[in-house]
């Protein structure tokens, strides 16, 4: 039972408005692990996590949340089953306040969501809409901490943010792992995505066409040209 | 060269269009002729009165926003021109105008103190006037005849051997202000410089108003145009059953004139029309059996609301214009903007910004502070642009960095301090800053998702009322790699071309500043490497000042001259990169230690 992947995706393909966008994709994410997508704009980072999350439906293909089949099931179920997820416009409730925002599920039992987040502990009495853009980024991704999830999706996690901040949200994703919660994100900051994960796939044209541990990609020459500037 | 540089634009739309027309107007104009029972003439006749009602909404839905007191409005000019031509014996073609004028004025008085509510809030103002209305002809009764209204109201006088007693040769003259309420319409949607701002206007308000828009302006217009349309048809349709009561402006019929425009297309120029015809015509001619004539309601609005919500006759133009897209290479776009007129490879030349050479800050700011109630966001800011380079913003989030922008441009209020623009002080409003030559881009690229990138780019131009040249705009979309998406809706954009397609609609209008929100959050290494490249040679081209908000600091240590930290709203840092790089306190608040 321990071998059961957190999350399986077998041969997974979607289409958006005629056109194909994932292509037959299939990895899985063990328990406790760390996994970053690598990309361009356009490979379909976005479409795959949001075919994870429920938002859109796949054509074909499993998707397995600790074994069971979740495909197809509404984006509320979902999350009930254990896929917190946070899209990469950020939505969120501008009427409430950052605590209010966070009560809406039931709170993480095993990581303090608001000690992550510095910049929301400060402003935990400030209604979401006079948040900055990257505050409206951090909120989204403490919400889909709540209702305490086995595996976490963020979506462009470290976009819009400040140098400063970036390396808080990165640690506050790798305290969110150390907790045992796991975490699938995709990243467009390799350098960043490549120092904290445990491993990494790269997609391109809607296909997963390199993967390998963290430390691997980071040391191969394809990657270093195409993503780390070198 | 020349000619492989010509992007052909579709005539397909165009001539379908007007075939589109020409054929409803026949079937107007032929229609009655097929009948001679008097009972439907008189069906013809308010069908057309209520078809220039309808059009007459459509303008101020046009502006987004939605009036329930169209009928009301019918009821001043009613009324009014009812009192002229019985109680003072006005000829009713004196009376006429004056009817619609004060249906007008009352429109302006209502849009004043209402156009600024949004949504549910503005239609339940003109509810709540519409209730008023009938409160005070019911009351009025010296005047008005209370609730019984006012009956004997004569025919309009004939002239030219014209006789309006004569159902059919009423239903022509209603017909003939039928057509020219379309062509107020057009003008209030394509047609004029004020009908393209309405239009942009009522699909994005900060968007519109940012490019150099007078929101409140352009509205109260919309709606006084609209109220005058209202009354004319509403003296029509009075003059026409002779009489006018209470209950020909109830809040019901205002509603049915709204489902008509809904239903037959708000946003295209003949659906309030067609709505008109099929909500005036097939119930009469259900009416042998009242309860099919309620059902055909029901069953129309649910198909409505469940497979036309955008209106029936855009779906049959859609669908006649995809039969037509197979034989020609047709593109499809809602709007009919004018896209930009594209010149040959070696006309294509940016216009030199005209803020001169060295003039020092153009833009300067003392004591500057922003609240929104208890929140302080900005606080004693003293800064002013470099004039001629790229000025670069940068701090941590929640800085207050987005704020800065929206004072600048009067989105976000300016609460302390003063703003000087080329030495004066100003206040600033969004449009009149626009027009001053101060342009920007929003976090999330917004773009007029309903306009192609041609259109959106030449209304920008125009809508600025800045001196702006055709070869600029043929320079901006070549230099931005926009040639290939000319003919694209902005709805159909990826993320970068939106990126792409905002920061050309803001240069559109030839800046002195251009204002970038985080232009490279959310692309990947080779679009950021690609748009940091053209965002200096834009700079470099035009010459023109750019104050940047970016997180990309190998980017942002490429581009900017100066830069400026913002923390906590205040400036904590300015100077040359290098050093607000190794300033600590830059360090402490927005690098962080490697």
């Amino acid at each position: 039972m321990n071998n059961t992947p957190i999350l399986s995706l077998e041969n997974v393909q979607s289409h958006h408005r005629g056109a194909q966008n994932l292509s037959g994709i299939s990895f899985e994410v063990q328990k406790g692990e760390l996994v970053s997508i690598l990309g361009a704009n356009g490979a379909g980072k976005t479409s795959l996590l949001g075919v994870i999350a429920g938002q859109f439906r796949a054509s074909n293909g499993v998707i397995k949340l600790e074994g069971r089949d979740v495909s197809g099931l509404p984006p509320n179920i979902i999350n009930k089953l254990g896929i917190g997820y946070a899209p990469q416009n950020h939505p969120i409730f501008d009427s409430l306040t950052v605590k209010e925002s966070l009560m809406l599920g039931a709170p993480n039992q095993k990581v303090d969501v608001l000690a992550l987040f510095p910049n929301l502990e400060r402003k935990h009495n400030q209604r979401a809409a006079s948040l900055s853009g990257g505050e409206r980024q951090m909120l989204s991704m403490a919400m889909a901490l709540q209702n305490d999830p086995k595996i976490c999706i963020f979506d462009e996690p470290s976009s819009g943010l400040a140098p400063i901040i970036v390396t808080q949200v990165f640690d506050a994703i790798r305290k969110v792992v150390e907790a045992g919660i796991t975490v699938l994100m995709v990243e467009q900051n390799a350098r960043a995505a490549l120092k904290i994960a445990d491993r990494a796939y790269v997609m391109e044209h809607g296909k997963l066409t390199l993967s390998g541990s963290a430390a691997e990609l980071a040391n191969n020459d394809e990657i270093r040209r195409a993503y780390l500037g070198m | 060269m020349t000619t492989t540089d010509l992007i052909k634009t579709s005539p397909t739309r165009v001539n379908l269009d007007i075939l589109g027309y020409v054929g409803l107007a026949a079937v107007l104009i032929i229609a009655p002729l097929l009948t001679s029972n008097a009972y439907h003439l008189n069906v013809f006749v308010i069908m057309a009165v209520n078809a220039i009602l309808a059009t007459g909404l459509a303008i101020v839905v046009r502006a987004g926003r939605l009036s329930l007191a169209q009928a009301s409005f019918g009821g001043v000019g009613g009324y009014t021109t009812g009192i002229l031509t019985t109680t003072l014996s006005v000829p009713f073609w004196v009376a006429l105008p004056i009817g619609g004028l004060l249906a007008a004025a009352i429109g302006v008085l209502l849009g004043l103190t209402s156009l600024r509510l949004r949504g549910f809030y503005f239609a339940i103002a003109t509810f709540t006037f519409s209730q008023l209305a009938i409160v005070i002809l019911r009351a009025w009764t010296d005047v008005t005849g209370g609730m019984s209204g006012m009956f004997g109201l004569p025919h309009p006088t004939g002239f030219l051997g014209f006789d309006f007693s004569d159902p059919l040769q009423y239903y022509y003259l209603v017909l003939i202000f039928l057509f020219v309420a379309v062509l107020i319409y057009y003008a209030c949607t394509a047609g004029t410089s004020f009908g393209r701002g309405l239009s942009v206007l009522g699909e994005d308000e900060v968007l519109a108003r940012s490019i150099g828009v007078s929101a409140t302006r352009f509205r109260l217009l919309a709606f006084a145009i609209s109220s005058g349309i209202g009354g004319i048809a509403g003296s029509f349709g009075a003059h026409f059953i002779q009489g006018v009561s209470p209950s020909d402006i109830q809040p019901i019929v205002s509603i049915f004139i709204v489902v008509m425009v809904m239903a037959g297309g708000a946003k295209t120029l003949t659906g309030p029309i067609i709505g008109a015809v099929i909500m005036t015509m097939v119930p009469e001619l259900l009416r042998a059996s009242a309860q099919w004539s309620m059902v055909f309601y029901g069953v129309f609005l649910l198909l409505y609301v469940f497979l036309f919500r955008e209106g029936l006759l855009p779906i049959v133009s859609k669908a006649a214009k995809r039969l037509l897209a197979r034989f020609s290479n047709g593109t499809m776009s809602n709007s009919s903007a004018v896209p930009v007129q594209f010149l040959s490879a070696d006309q294509c030349k940016p216009d030199i910004s005209p803020t001169p050479v060295g003039s020092g800050t153009f833009m300067a700011f003392q004591g500057l502070g922003c609240s929104f109630g208890s929140l302080r966001v900005l606080s004693d800011l003293n800064w002013g642009v470099e004039a001629g380079c790229i000025n670069g913003l940068i701090g941590p989030n929640g800085a207050g960095k987005t704020t800065f922008f929206n004072v600048m441009t009067g989105i976000a209020p300016l609460t302390d301090g003063t703003v000087r623009w080329h030495g004066k002080d100003i206040l600033p409003v969004p449009e009149e800053m626009a027009r001053r030559g101060v342009a920007r881009t929003y976090q999330h690229a917004r773009v007029l998702e309903n306009h192609t990138v041609s259109e959106t780019i030449s209304l920008c131009a125009e809508l600025s009322k800045r001196n702006v040249s055709d070869a600029h705009l043929n320079w901006l979309i070549s230099v931005m790699n926009l040639k290939h998406l000319a003919n694209v809706n902005g709805k159909d954009l990826t993320h970068y071309q939106r990126r792409l397609t905002s920061i050309a609609m803001a240069m559109a209008s030839n800046p002195e500043l251009l204002l970038l929100d985080e232009p490279l959050a959310g692309l990947d290494d080779t679009e950021t490497r690609e748009l940091s490249t053209l965002i200096a040679k834009i700079q470099r081209e035009t010459g023109n000042t750019i104050l940047l908000i970016e997180h990309k600091l190998s980017e942002v240590m490429a581009l900017c001259s100066v830069l400026t930290v913002l923390d906590h709203g205040q400036i904590i840092a300015h100077g040359t990169p290098a050093e607000v790089a190794s300033n600590e306190d830059v360090i402490e608040a927005y690098l962080g230690h490697e």
